[in-house]
This record gives structure tokens, C-alpha cells and sequence, in this order.
């Protein structure tokens, strides 16, 4: 069987609340999935669905052939996961605590060992395995999370935010993680930041307002939601009408005022006109203070997605 | 094939599973005593109930009155009933604080194993109490130079064993109703207390008085200080336990639901 996860027609009230609506999605074993969604739009409910920590108002969830309702002890066998808020024990030292969710996972008492080592190993975390949790900073916190989801070798990890709140630095080795996880894993994340998916995952779905609103690779979705690119020009001295002066750069499809005399132009996505802007505004003398691309967001996305439909 | 070997084949497939099962229900019961004696609330209600225990039998000895030393197992029950509550309400209530319980609950451990787990770690806690009073039928028996009858401390103390299990298994589910760690232990403690003194409205009312003592949890528990173990009176306490954690299983499958 090649799909590891099915997803049919998944649909979750909270009282009156409709969490989820109708989604349907499958995932390939092996392969690194995304959920791409802003706070509240159903990525923790989905995968707490998932995990079997709630159950469906209906529709149809299986992983590994399992359904996650009839036969929830065999697909929490086959999967490992890690909760938004990485819940440790602080009472237990780094190495006890993942001992133990092995252990209570049916890992037998000497494998549980070797395993512990290997994973304290593989997530950096060997150097403070004999710290407690409640002492652990909010990188090694959240590390000791993505260890206690694997330490048991499941097939299938479920990762709810996992670089949420971590620097720079750990972030690149979170998700470095992550990648070298799929092929042996199938691998679910959720995120609501934008470069994640595009940098870790195969695969996109986005989510907003409980429903599945676009499902295509990192690279297709951007350059599909592209429609056009912005470019920011803050001017010192503007002219006495900036918004009709800019508008006259060829290439520049509108202009508005943000603040100030910070100016948002439209642009084609297919060209560069910063160079162009940059010319322009030095030759009319206006005194270039900044000028940058605006990246696109997951607010521009679903701007788009959501008024496209 | 013999009746007995006929039963032990067909146990037999699932004897790996139940040991199994077994383990890490212990695991649950284990890593739940170690997080009660690794903070101060265990040794604070120990001492509590092992200095309140002391102070009575005290008393009792100044009375001259060591023929009198069931009112110490009355008292007890007494202390228990205050103290109990606070060493369970945090079993389920600090799981679900903390978020440590969602990765219990998605891990391939059932809700039973989960809610027999607490129940046990707090279990643990009062055998430990019980067995640090064990000085007293020691120190009876030693100054008495045996002359003393042990059986009723005896009887007492496995009345005890079985008083407690409702109050620890009320205690579980009191914690998986809120994340509140003092309401928990409130709603503990105003519920045993009620089926405490559920007789005293009617005391004296005939018929209805009977049925109400039946009721009580507490009354039955004099018949263990007076030296009788009476069947019924361990089934009951039994049924309060089961039907307490049923309950407290409930509570932990509706978080699906809800």
C-alpha cells in the first residue's frame, strides 16, 4: 500500500463550531507533507484527529490501513507525535523522560536503551541528558519533543508547529532534521510560516477556515499565487503628488501610500523594476531611503486564495 | 485435555499482551510516584498524617485507655479523608495542565491504563503512610508484653487498605473532571465527606436509618476496627472504587466527543 495516511471527508464541531470541513487528503509513505494555515484554521484539530486524541463528527481517517476511531491503539503504535506545546515532564531528567515514552510506547526494556542513546544522539541532545526538563531551554525543550516522537521508531510523525518559538539557528537544525527524516518516516508538520513548507516539504496543503483551500508542491503554489510582485520605495522628499509620479515608471501596474512616505508598488511578477525604481527616484531627486521587495505572505495567500474563489 | 490445561491454552495467546499491559500500567503508576515524592506535597502530607497519627496515640496512651485504640483507626480515616485529597488532585489534573496527557492519551496506552496508573501511584503514597504507623501495634504489642489481642489493629489496618481505595479512586476522578488542581481536591473531599455522613440526617429514623448506615462509607469501616472483616462491607468499598474510576474513564474517552 503506498498511501500511509487517508483522509476522507474529515469533519469536526466544536459544539456549534465547525472546526474542520470535509477534508480529504492522502499522503504517500515516505513523503514530507506541510499544513500551511493561520492560527485557528484546523491544523491542530487534524492532527489530534489523527493522533486519536479526538474523534471526527464524521468522515474517515486511516494511517497505515487503520482507522484512527475503530482501531486507535494500532495507529498510535504506528505514530509519533509532537503536540504544540512540547508537554515534558520537569521533574525528569532528558534521558528518564524519553526512557520512559518509549517504554510506555511498548519499546522493550533494553532496546529502549540503545534507542534513547541513538536519538538523544541524533537531536543533539546527548550533552544534557542528564539535565531536568524543567530546566531546558525553549530550543532544547522543543528538540527533546521532536526526540520523544521518534524514539519509539514509528512510521508515521505528526509535528504540530515544531520550530515555533526557536532561533535562527535551531530552526535550520530542526528542519535539517526534519528532512533527513523522510523516506524511512512519513512525515506531517504544520506551520504557519510560509518558508517552512517551501524549505522542508514535498508537499502543501493549505487550510483556512477549516477547509482545504490549495494542494500542490511549495514551488507550483508560489509561482501560481503570484499574480503579481510588490516592491516598497520609501522616498525622503517625495514630489507634491507621489502617487501619480510613480505611477508614470513604466512596469508599475498601481501605487498606494502605506505610511508616510512609504509607497507600495505594484509590479509584474515576471520582472525586476527595482533598478528602474531606484534610477527614477535618484534622478528626480526624492532621496531614496529604502527600497525592497515585499515578500509574499500567508496573509497575501489567502487574500488570494480565499477572493479567487 | 484437562479442564484447567484446556483454560490455560486459550489464556496463553494473551498472556504476552497482558503482561504487557501490565508493565506500562506500572510505568504510568511509577513515573506518577516519582513526580509525587520528587516535590514536596508527598513528604508534606506524610508528615501531616504520621505526626497527627502520633499525637493520638499519645493521647490515647495518657488516657490509660490502649483497650481504646480503635478510636486511633477512626481517627485515621479521619486524617485520610483530609489528606487524600491533596495527593490526588494533582494525578490527572497536572497532566492535563502541563499537555503531558495528550501524548499519553496518543500513545498506544488505553484510558483504563492511564486512569489504573494514577490510581495506584496514589496508592502507593497511602501504603507508605500506612506502613510508617506501623509503630503502633510494635509498641502495643512490646509494652503489653503480648498481652495485647493485635487481631483488631489488623483487621483495622486492612480496613484501611480498603476505606482508602474509594477515597483515592474518587480522588481520580475528581482530577480527570478539571484542571484545577483545588477544586480537585474540594470536590473530593466534599464528596467522601458526604458519603461519610450520609446517615447522620435519618440517625434514629428506623428502617430509613439502617439504609442510610448501609450507605455510609465510614460506618462500615467500625466493623474493621472492632476486629470483623465482613465480605460485604470490602465488596462495597470495592464498588465505590470500581465505579469511581469507570467514571473517571468516562471523563477521559468525552475529551473525543467534546
Amino acid at each position: 500500500m503506498s498511501e500511509m495516511i487517508e483522509v476522507k471527508g474529515l469533519t469536526k464541531y466544536y459544539g456549534e463550531t465547525l472546526a474542520l470541513d470535509n477534508v480529504s487528503f492522502t499522503v504517500p509513505k515516505g513523503e514530507i507533507l506541510g499544513f500551511l494555515g493561520p492560527n485557528g484554521a484546523g491544523k491542530t484539530t487534524t492532527m489530534r484527529i489523527l493522533t486519536g486524541y479526538l474523534s471526527p463528527s464524521s468522515g474517515t481517517a486511516a494511517i497505515g490501513g487503520y482507522d484512527v476511531v475503530e482501531q486507535s491503539l494500532e495507529v498510535r503504535r504506528t505514530i509519533g507525535y509532537l503536540p504544540e506545546t512540547v508537554p515534558l515532564y520537569s521533574e525528569m531528567t532528558v534521558r528518564d523522560y524519553l526512557s520512559y515514552m518509549a517504554r510506555i510506547r511498548g519499546v522493550e526494556k533494553r532496546r529502549a536503551r540503545s534507542r534513547v542513546d541513538e536519538v538523544m544522539e541524533r537531536c543533539g541532545l546527548t550533552e544534557v541528558a542528564h539535565r531536568l526538563n524543567g530546566h531546558l531551554s525553549k530550543g532544547y525543550r522543543q528538540r527533546v519533543g521532536v526526540a520523544q516522537a521518534l524514539v519509539h521508531e514509528p512510521q508515521v510523525l505528526i509535528l504540530d508547529e515544531p520550530t515555533i518559538g526557536l532561533d535562527p539557528v535551531q530552526v535550520r537544525e530542526i528542519r535539517q532534521l526534519i528532512k533527513e527524516l523522510a523516506g524511512e518516516h512519513t512525515v506531517i508538520l504544520s506551520t504557519h510560516i510560509l518558508p517552512e513548507v517551501s524549505m522542508t516539504c514535498q508537499r502543501v496543503l493549505i487550510i483556512h477556515k477549516g477547509r482545504i483551500v490549495a494542494e500542490d508542491s511549495p514551488e507550483n503554489l508560489s509561482r501560481g499565487l503570484m499574480k503579481s510582485q510588490k516592491v516598497l520605495v520609501r522616498l525622503h522628499k517625495p514630489p507634491s503628488e507621489p502617487i501619480s509620479a510613480l505611477r508614470n515608471l513604466d512596469g508599475v501596474l498601481s501605487v498606494q501610500r502605506r505610511d508616510g512616505n512609504l509607497f507600495v508598488l505594484e509590479a509584474p511578477p515576471d520582472q525586476d523594476l527595482r533598478p528602474r525604481i531606484a534610477e527614477y527616484v535618484v534622478r528626480n531627486g526624492w532621496g531614496l531611503l529604502e527600497l525592497r521587495q515585499e515578500e509574499l505572505t500567508l496573509e497575501d495567500i489567502f487574500i488570494n486564495l480565499v477572493t479567487h474563489e | 485435555m484437562s479442564p484447567a490445561a484446556k483454560v490455560v491454552t486459550v489464556l496463553r495467546p494473551d498472556f504476552g499482551t497482558a503482561q504487557n499491559w501490565l508493565t506500562v500500567t506500572s510505568l504510568i503508576a511509577l513515573r506518577e510516584v516519582r513526580a509525587l515524592f520528587s516535590s514536596w506535597i508527598a513528604y508534606v502530607t506524610l508528615a501531616f498524617f504520621e505526626f497527627l497519627v502520633g499525637w493520638i496515640f499519645i493521647a490515647i496512651l495518657n488516657l490509660g485507655e490502649a483497650s481504646q485504640m480503635r478510636v486511633l483507626f477512626w481517627d485515621m480515616a479521619i486524617i485520610l479523608i483530609f489528606v487524600l485529597p491533596m495527593v490526588t488532585m494533582r494525578l490527572l489534573a497536572e497532566e492535563k495542565r502541563l499537555g503531558t496527557l495528550e501524548l499519553l492519551l496518543t500513545s498506544p496506552v488505553s484510558d483504563w491504563q492511564v486512569v489504573l496508573g494514577k490510581f495506584f501511584a496514589a496508592y502507593l503514597w497511602f501504603l507508605v503512610a500506612l506502613a510508617l504507623s506501623l509503630y503502633v501495634p510494635y509498641l502495643v504489642n512490646r509494652f503489653s508484653q503480648g498481652a495485647a489481642d493485635l487481631g483488631p489493629y489488623w483487621t483495622s489496618y486492612i480496613g484501611l487498605a480498603f476505606f482508602s481505595a474509594p477515597l483515592i479512586a474518587i480522588g481520580v476522578f475528581w482530577s480527570s473532571v478539571t484542571e484545577n488542581q483545588i477544586i480537585a481536591a474540594v470536590g473530593t473531599f466534599g464528596t467522601f465527606l458526604l458519603l461519610y455522613i450520609v446517615n447522620w440526617p435519618t440517625e434514629g429514623a428506623g428502617t430509613s436509618s439502617e439504609i442510610f448506615r448501609k450507605i455510609s462509607l465510614y460506618y462500615r469501616f467500625q466493623d474493621f476496627t472492632a476486629g470483623l472483616m465482613k465480605l460485604q462491607d470490602i465488596v462495597y468499598y470495592l464498588c465505590w472504587t470500581v465505579l469511581a474510576l469507570y467514571l473517571a474513564v468516562q471523563v477521559v474517552a468525552s475529551r473525543r466527543w467534546r
